[in-house]
């Protein structure tokens, strides 16, 4: 795990973790996570950033409560999704196409989650895997916003 | 009398990140079984590290009824973006 911490400005950067495949199960990424965030609140961090990236990580880190840094970095990466979107085959139906259009169209970072969370089935997945698996965009958590500190906190495990 | 702790898979890694050597070592010593002569040759495990987001990924996979978050959240967002009752109802609940 490499993280950077600069307790000045309240931030801390994450920039890798791995682990063995053997550590599946949550018997080592929650209490990883946990810690992390133990060692993160002694230092006064209230915002973590990362690249969410790689094959998973567009996906993994909005389900735990990361948001796109900006709203103009979630307009890019709507875009992206836009035209992933259109190259679908089958189409999605005409009330699923619209309802996602309409969350790819808000200008609001926010409408990463509601991305994120979509069931509608696509290729033997969901829509939401589908769109943000292997796309990559710099993410946040702000433990100052109540509802990503509730999903990560949920996600480590740290809250039912 | 202090029971000797046993080695976990976060500690052997970080032994591993330490020394390569001693992390190979390690790993041998928990594959194996006191006085089992076969552990003696035991091949070691290969060493390699995915990405966490992998492991994270597979651990969603594994647990799929739990939904990545909670209703009240959905409905919150969908809210905030305007979504109707139908559509939330078909992106959240096919």
């Amino acid at each position: 795990m490499a993280f950077r911490l600069a307790p000045r400005l309240h931030q801390a950067h994450l920039s890798w973790v791995v682990l063995a495949p053997a550590a599946r199960g949550g018997i080592v990424s929650k209490p990883l996570l946990q810690n992390l965030l133990l060692i993160e609140r002694d230092c006064g961090i209230t915002r973590v950033t990362l690249r969410a990236g790689l094959s998973h990580g567009g996906y993994v880190w909005a389900i735990h409560g990361f948001l796109p840094a900006t709203n103009a970095k979630w307009l890019q990466l709507a875009t992206r999704l836009r035209a992933k979107l259109a190259a679908l085959a089958p189409p999605l139906p005409p009330l699923q196409a619209q309802a996602i259009n309409q969350v790819l169209s808000s200008p609001d970072r926010f409408a990463l989650r509601a991305v994120a969370a979509a069931l509608t089935p696509v290729a033997a997945t969901t829509l939401g895997k589908h769109l943000l698996l292997g796309e990559g965009w710099d993410g946040e958590l702000d433990f100052s916003d109540q509802s990503s500190a509730l999903i990560y906190l949920r996600r480590v495990g740290l809250l039912p | 009398m202090t029971k000797k702790l046993q080695p976990t898979v976060l500690g052997l890694m970080v032994a591993a990140n330490v020394d390569a050597a001693r992390g190979r070592r390690a790993l041998e010593l928990v594959s194996s079984k006191p006085g089992n002569p076969r552990s003696r040759t035991a091949k070691p495990r290969s060493w390699k590290f995915v990405p966490a987001e992998d492991i994270l990924f597979a651990e969603m996979d594994e647990n799929a009824s739990v939904k990545a978050f909670t209703d009240d959240e959905i409905e919150r967002i969908g809210r905030k973006l305007g979504l109707s009752l139908d559509e939330l109802a078909a992106l959240y609940k096919p």
